[in-house]
């Protein structure tokens, strides 16, 4: 199986914090990469690497075969990423969003596809409304119509469900496997939301306090998760939950 | 090129923002209450600056209170408070977005930071230019429609510069390019300070507060200050506009059309200016390339 993505010894060091250690994983292509770890636990951090924003102190990052570090430019070209919580432009709408984020990613706008893709996440009746009167659903789901305008390979999307109803989760699920099933996109998805991860995930990263604590399939998982002693996690409906948590020793 | 995309954008985005239109209206608002106050008691204020001289001189108001006077004592009023407005915007172009989270989203596309940070400044600078020619629109244009063209008096401390009305529209487009470039100097230092905030509210005042300390200390005029500082604080240099109509005369008093009292000291402010908008968006650049985007 090919991969998209390949981490070798990323590290990330804020002054005397190591917000990242020495993390290593593979994303294989075409799969729903869940990425999971607790609040702090470097996942954001790791993302933002990925996509630039930060500079790691050590490690390398190979995209599409090519290293990060060199090809930023044709690499990026090839990514759609929502990080954490965009406000967007609270006085454009969004045609105008999309319009922007399609040049800005090389890609001379079409109209019809731009509504085609304001269609799809579920904003088609509010293409011309200011994204100031838009609900936090509504923004995270434009974020990810401008993740989508250059009709990225690999889609890296940092808790995409944070603010959203529980119909806007919904949405948003079924948007991540249309995009992986119909269209074959590789994605990487950050969330606490572990049940989710579960619905969706092919392949599951668990990092805690920056460090790799365990990258397997979600069928591993699962059986991993059906040996536990469930009589001590009575509470816990999802079999990942229950690894999640005897895994980060809680 | 990406660079000139970016521009376009960020030119879409600042004009598309209401609070751009705030400093365009501000301006037209002030300079038609000093063209009605000069319009009503223009004599009152011509009487300030030649006080000392009446007793000596007759003065003659009527030919004194024209269009190119009232746009000079426009700009001498105006231009000091214009970096306000600048800052509102450039303070905004880099911190603004960490703050709304479209910063980096604009860094996740294949756009370099070094394009990012140039068309950001370069947008603040066509910002600039336009906000000066809409000063000139209605300082210039809107004061010669109401009190009509005569020679310009310009008064220099215990000293009178008379202009030719012949000589005078040339000086006006240079001031307003000089001026342009002082503002776009501002811009450049509030770009440059944009860079390290996550909020615009920062860089906005801290851009103020600068200008506001080094008028000051330009103000105050002891040798401390004059000897070190002000020769090369940009607030001395960002005045050179007046030096266009300072002109220079003959033996017998008479002005010289054409000329400059001091074009050297013009082209040394220039210069100068030029050199700090150099440093603030080298410095500026330098700084975005290294900055990890944590908001």
């Amino acid at each position: 199986m090919t991969t998209v993505l390949d981490v070798k010894g990323l590290t990330k060091r804020f002054a005397e914090l190591t917000a990242v250690d020495d993390l290593s994983f593979s994303v294989p292509a075409g799969s729903v990469y869940g990425f999971l770890g607790q609040n702090g636990a470097g996942k954001s951090t790791t993302i933002r690497m990925l996509l630039t924003l930060i500079s790691p102190t050590a490690g390398e990052i190979t995209l599409f075969g090519l290293p990060l570090a060199s090809h930023r430019f044709d690499i990026l070209s090839k990514v759609g990423a929502i990080v954490e919580k965009p406000d967007l432009y609270k006085y454009l709408n969004g045609v105008e969003h999309l319009r922007i984020f399609s040049r800005l990613s090389g890609v001379r706008p079409q109209e019809n596809k731009l509504k085609d893709l304001l269609n799809m996440v579920g904003l088609g009746a509010r293409l011309t409304s200011r994204v100031g009167t838009y609900s936090q659903g509504m923004r995270q789901r434009l974020a990810l119509a401008c993740a989508l305008v250059n009709d990225p390979d690999l889609l890296i999307l940092d808790e995409p469900t944070n603010g959203l109803d529980p119909q806007g989760i919904a949405d948003m699920r079924q948007l991540i496997l249309h995009l992986s099933r119909e269209q074959g996109k590789t994605i990487i998805v950050s969330s606490h939301l572990l049940s989710e991860i579960e619905m969706i995930a092919d392949q599951v990263l668990i990092i805690d306090k920056g460090k790799k604590l365990m990258e397997a399939s979600m069928q591993t998982i699962l059986q991993k998760a059906t040996a536990l002693d469930v009589q001590q996690l009575p509470s816990h409906r999802y079999f990942l939950e229950a690894y999640f948590l005897s895994l980060t020793g809680q | 090129m990406m660079f000139f995309e970016v521009l376009r954008i960020e030119l879409f985005k600042i004009f598309r923002r209401p609070r751009t239109f705030i400093a365009f209206g501000a301006i037209a608002l002030i300079i038609l209450l000093i063209q009605f106050a000069l319009k009503v008691n223009g004599n009152e204020f011509i009487l300030f600056f030649t006080d000392s001289q009446t007793d000596t001189f007759e003065i003659p108001f009527g030919g004194i209170l024209n269009g190119y006077f009232v746009c000079v004592a426009v700009l001498h009023i105006i231009l000091v408070h214009v970096p306000l407005l600048v800052a509102l915007i450039a303070g905004d172009m880099i911190a603004g977005e960490a703050n709304s989270g479209t910063l980096r989203m604009l860094a996740t596309k294949s756009v370099t930071r070094t394009e990012l940070v140039l068309a950001k400044f370069a947008a603040s600078a066509v910002y600039v230019i336009l906000l000066l020619l809409w000063m000139a629109l209605f300082a210039l244009v809107g004061s010669l429609l109401l009190f009509g063209a005569n020679d310009l008096v310009v008064f220099k401390e215990t000293d009178l510069h008379i202009i030719s009305n012949t000589d005078v529209v040339w000086r006006f487009i240079a001031a307003f390019f000089f001026a342009a470039l002082a503002l776009i100097m501002i811009a450049a230092l509030s770009v440059f300070l944009s860079v390290f905030a996550e909020n615009s509210l920062g860089p906005i005042v801290a851009t103020v507060c600068i200008v506001i300390v080094f008028t000051i200390l330009q103000q105050l005029k002891v040798p401390v200050f004059e000897q070190t500082i002000n020769p090369w604080s940009f607030t001395t240099h960002m005045l050179g506009w007046k030096g266009f109509f300072y002109v220079e005369k003959s033996a017998d008093g008479v002005t010289i059309p054409g000329s400059i009292e001091n074009p050297i000291a013009l082209v040394k402010s220039g210069a100068i200016l030029l050199g700090y908008i150099t440093l603030f968006i080298s410095a500026a650049v330098w700084a975005f390339r290294k900055k990890d985007i944590l908001s």
